[in-house]
């Protein structure tokens, strides 16, 4: 018995060392997944205020338990996750080129292709999202529902009899913030790639909005009043004013059924389309370093959303349809506080309830000094302490911990960072516009302090794993790609390129090609084999590694020469822990 | 027991297993990279070694603990229920509610209770606070406080307080220095307590503190365990009865205390200065008796970089002196040891005799928003009539670290352990642990 289990040991690990080969296929990446597909979902009774006997054909709504998301999370989940000795696996869905495909969950954008400065404002709102205070009919916005719950007072208004808007005020504590950071936060987060709702700061004079008469709200402790006139007057009142317009935020609704927030972990059971373990993907993984960003420390499922989207618009809980995902309420990033000062200088430093932390203030006896005791509010008096201070992207932590953020590696941030590099300081200027700040010193403020945080996450990532890119052939078998690193940097001197090709085993030198905006070229040589051979033949295949002096680790190439008619055909792009040298040495 | 574990597992998964209410079959995702998986690593292989071998100990947390915890709490919150207790337990604006309690003290009997308090109570600036302690049968406490802040300085109150407690397994081990910690015996005690206080910020750093206290004892066969009972000590005339123990008393008690303190709370840096002296005038209704009750100290703080890094040093002293031959009660003598006391790292009621001194340094530092470490290392002991008998070689060490909370002291949680040890003269060999756990216990 002992000896079988030996046996069976050593045949593990002989079958580890072994280095069978990994090709990329012959075939072009993966870049639209297939959970979008109409899927079908059993019909529940689901009674409405309309219909009792009403019966859905989506999937169940999912009321997410704020305490213990929290519990569980902080506590739980990671006392659990000790036992079962799982360090973690690489993310599931990354196509051949190590990037995301889009799906339910994610587009790639900025990432693929630089928007327009009008697409990058508009973000995720259509043209019939977009509100004009200025422009509109005294009593067109008709409030039909005050705000049931939460931190901001507000209401919900119907524009044109069919368009709805959740308008919210900031609170008085933090004018202008909290309602600045929703609009920006969800244009960037639409730039980068997520599904967003539309979010927009609209000025009006109180006069376009009437009241439907008989209206209640609940507030936050069950009691339910009226929402009159005087309701209204108060919750205008709590707004930033300029001049006699009244400063809000307006939030679009979702299209489609929504069924509640998405979690963080596992899959939605009712769901066909939901296949990978969220934790396991790498668009929410890599959410992690844009939320470091800008500070979005709420992070939590419950500022998410799930929509199901039937088919048949005109039946919103009907089969066919599929699920989509969106992030929602940023409205806590650039520097929220809080009623306890000690907690507003933690967050985006350690988690609320952070172990890590205590035990190891505990047995040091406090000698390490924390970045939230050096923390110092930012002048202005808006934006708390959010600053590029002691910003430190690997060690940013949200609220409590989120799975997909804790699983999150190097690959998966090395992702976020390649995206986020794409903006360029008049790209996130242009952004922060979306606050409408009545002073300008807080644009520019804003501005300074994430670009500056930006630097950080690319210093940060670009240093370890290649920040080259792009990959795509121009005539004469020439491959070019952008190095993301050296188009942000400007002293471009310090970048030093290598480049080896091997194919059928033997290695040779490649020169490199320095171009402006980070552009690096190098001429593949005709190495085709003897005619004949099928095209995906591995004697055609070829790995390029390439290395910018600056980053630790080189980049991969995989291409298919498919000889002088048609060249080179890229197949992979790889960015393996090794340099250039073991990178072309290893077989693939 | 493998085919079990298997089973076990394979049956929890299906248990755990969520409603599938889908029609369509769920997709199977796209070869993404379309290339084959990189062969396992020696190190990924030799992980599940360390996987099977706490599988069970995996399978309790995530199977046994976690989720049926989720279920039940979650599916509590989605039916409102916190939002019901939060109501329920706190009220009237949220200004007043109730909080559960408990104490662990080894080698003392746990209690569990409540802690209410009520805010701005009929008047502004006039809280009230309810505490009720229970340890078993013979273990009762309760104690009640009303309090007036009659200006926007939170020291600045008039205060009316009672208390009763009922315990049995109070510890006694002799009077004077020499004692031992095997010389351990248990006695029970009955305490009602009614006190009027006043305190006043009369300058920037000084407070003056008065109150005026009637206290009723009376004590009883106590017991802990299997530990002797200070009854049958005397009975079996190995222990002489402790002064005070065979009749009880009552007290009035008269107490004015003056302190200076240049500490600042609170986000201030916590260096300082902090200097106080007390002095009580006692009087016995049950043998008519008095003794005045009085001492002093002296703490020096320095925040070792501003912020909260607390390293303290400080001496006290407290003395009694009965007037005329009156007889001081044991519990009324000089002390050390217990929570309220210095030298944490002994038992409450160790040392009792007419004077007292103690020497320590202590360091405070910040692990977590309303959480501290502490630190403490203390010499001294209890001597006769003002200090005589006083050596160097008869001071006792005690020394505990743990957590404490910062802010308000009325439900403040810790957890520490410490250590004591008998004389130096006598070796100084570490005799005493303790272990604590909980919310403090009175206001």
């Amino acid at each position: 018995m002992a000896s079988e289990r030996y046996r069976l040991l050593l045949g593990w690990l002989l079958l580890a060392c072994s280095g069978a080969e990994r090709r990329f296929p012959l075939r072009d990446p993966l870049w639209q997944d297939t959970d979008q597909q109409p899927v079908s979902v059993d019909c529940a009774p689901r009674p409405t205020d309309q219909d009792q006997k009403h019966r859905a054909c989506a999937p169940d709504p999912y009321v997410s338990p704020l305490a213990w998301d929290a519990a569980d999370n902080s506590l739980f989940r990671p006392f659990a996750q000790l036992w079962a000795v799982d360090p973690g696996r690489p993310a599931v869905n990354v196509n051949a080129f190590d990037e995301v495909p889009d799906s339910a969950w994610f587009s790639n954008r900025i990432g693929k292709k630089k928007p327009s400065r009008a697409e990058l404002l508009q973000g995720a709102c259509s043209d019939t999202d977009l509100l004009d205070g200025a422009t509109a009919a005294p009593g067109s916005w008709v409030i039909d529902q005050g705000k049931p719950n939460g931190a901001t007072p507000g209401f919900r208004i119907k524009v044109g009899g069919k368009y709805k808007f959740l308008l919210k005020t900031d609170n008085q504590a933090e004018p202008e913030r909290p309602t600045a950071a929703s609009a920006i936060g969800a244009a960037l987060y639409h730039a980068v790639g997520f599904n967003t709702s539309c979010e927009q700061i609209v000025y009006f004079d109180p006069s376009v909005l009437s009241l439907k008469p008989g209206l209640k709200v609940t507030d936050n402790s069950g009691i339910t009043k009226p929402f009159d006139e005087h309701a209204l007057t108060r919750v205008l009142k709590q707004a930033v004013h300029r001049g006699s317009l009244v400063r809000m935020q307006a939030s679009a609704w979702l299209p489609g059924y929504l069924i509640g927030p998405f979690r963080y972990e596992g899959v939605r059971s009712d769901d066909p389309n939901d296949a990978i373990p969220h934790e396991d993907r790498r668009d929410l993984r890599g959410a992690r370093v844009l939320a470091a960003w800008i500070n979005h420390f709420d992070a939590r499922e419950q500022n998410t959303m799930d929509s199901w989207i039937a088919d048949d618009s005109a039946a919103p809980d009907s089969s066919p349809g599929h699920v989509r995902h969106f992030y929602l309420d940023t409205s806590d990033s650039f520097g929220s506080l809080w009623d306890w000062d000690e907690i507003s200088r933690r967050l985006g430093h350690s988690y609320l309830l952070d172990f890590g932390y205590m035990g190891g203030d505990f047995f040091t006896f406090g000698a390490i000094e924390r970045p939230w005791e050096r923390a110092q509010k930012t002048p202005g008096g808006l934006f708390g302490y959010f600053h590029y201070r002691d910003f430190d992207p690997d060690g940013w932590k949200n609220e409590y911990p989120n799975p997909a953020f804790s699983s999150a590696d190097e690959h998966d941030n090395a992702w976020m960072t390649r995206i986020l590099s794409r903006f360029d300081r008049e790209d996130i200027e242009a952004l922060v516009s979306l606050g409408k700040f009545t002073r300008p010193e807080h644009a520019t403020f804003l501005t300074d302090v994430l670009e500056q945080r930006l630097e950080r996450i690319v210093t940060r990532y670009f240093a370890y794993l290649s920040p080259l890119s792009d990959p795509r052939l121009e005539p004469a078998g020439k491959l070019c790609l952008t190095d993301l690193a050296r188009r942000r940097t400007r002293s471009a001197s310090t970048f030093r390129y290598q480049s080896r090709l091997r194919a059928r085993d033997a290695v040779r030198e490649l020169p490199v090609e320095v171009r402006d905006a980070g552009e690096v070229c190098l001429v593949l040589p005709q190495l085709s084999p003897p005619g004949g051979v099928p095209d995906d033949d591995p004697s055609r295949y070829v790995v390029v590694g390439i290395d910018n002096g600056q980053a630790r680790h080189a980049l991969g190439v995989h291409l298919y020469d498919l000889g002088p008619e048609r060249g080179f055909r890229v197949v992979g792009l790889e960015r393996p822990e090794l340099s250039l040298t073991e990178l072309i040495e290893a077989r693939p | 027991m493998k085919r079990r574990l298997l089973s076990a597992a394979l049956a929890l998964s299906f248990l755990c297993a969520g409603p599938a209410r889908a029609d369509s079959e769920r997709r199977e995702p796209p070869d993404y990279a379309g290339r084959p998986a990189p062969p396992a690593t020696a190190g990924e292989v030799l992980l599940w070694v360390p996987r099977i071998i706490l599988l069970p100990v995996y399978l309790v947390s995530e199977f046994l603990l976690r989720k049926p915890l989720g279920w039940v709490i979650a599916g509590a919150e989605r039916a409102g229920v916190p939002a019901w207790l939060y109501d329920f337990f706190t009220f009237n604006d949220h200004k007043a509610g109730i909080v559960p309690t408990f104490l662990i003290d080894i080698n003392f009997y746990a209690s569990v209770g409540f802690y209410a308090f009520w805010n701005d109570a009929f008047v502004k600036n006039n809280d009230l606070r309810l505490r009720g302690s229970f340890g078993g049968g013979e273990w009762l406490g309760a104690s009640f406080s009303e309090r007036y802040y009659f200006s926007h300085d939170r020291l600045d109150k008039v205060a009316l307080n009672a208390r009763g407690e009922r315990r049995p397994d109070f510890t006694y081990f002799g009077l004077g220095p020499d004692t031992r910690q095997s010389a351990l015996v248990r006695y029970g005690r009955d305490l009602r307590e009614i006190q009027l206080e006043l305190n006043q910020r009369l300058a920037s750093s000084w407070t003056l503190h008065s109150e005026v206290t009637l206290r009723d004892v009376d004590f009883r066969r106590g017991g802990y365990v299997d530990d002797p009972v200070l009854d049958d000590a005397i009975f079996a005339g190995t222990l002489t009865p402790p002064p005070g123990y065979e009749d009880g008393y009552t007290l009035l008690r008269s107490e004015l205390g003056l302190s200076f303190d240049s500490r600042r709370p609170r986000p201030a840096p916590g260096s300082g200065l902090r200097v106080e002296a007390v002095a009580a005038h006692n009087g016995n209704f049950r043998d008519n008796g008095s003794f005045i009750y009085y001492g002093g100290g002296v703490l020096g703080s320095l925040d070792l970089n501003d912020r909260h890094r607390v390293l303290s040093l400080g001496v006290s002293a407290r003395f009694a002196d009965p007037i005329d031959a009156a007889e001081i009660p044991f519990t009324e003598l000089p002390t050390l040891g217990g929570n309220a006391h210095p030298m944490r790292g002994l038992y409450e009621g160790r040392l009792y005799d007419r004077s007292a001194v103690v020497a320590g340094i202590g360091y405070r530092w910040p692990i977590w928003i309303w959480l501290d470490g502490s630190l403490r290392t203390e010499v001294g002991n209890v001597f006769g009539e003002h200090l005589s008998g006083f050596q160097l070689e008869r001071l006792r060490w005690s020394g505990s670290i743990g957590v404490e909370s910062v802010g308000t002291p009325d439900n403040s949680f810790q957890l520490s352990f410490g250590v004591g040890s008998e004389t130096f003269e006598s070796g100084g060999k570490i005799d005493s642990f303790r272990l604590v756990a909980g919310t403090t216990s009175g206001f």
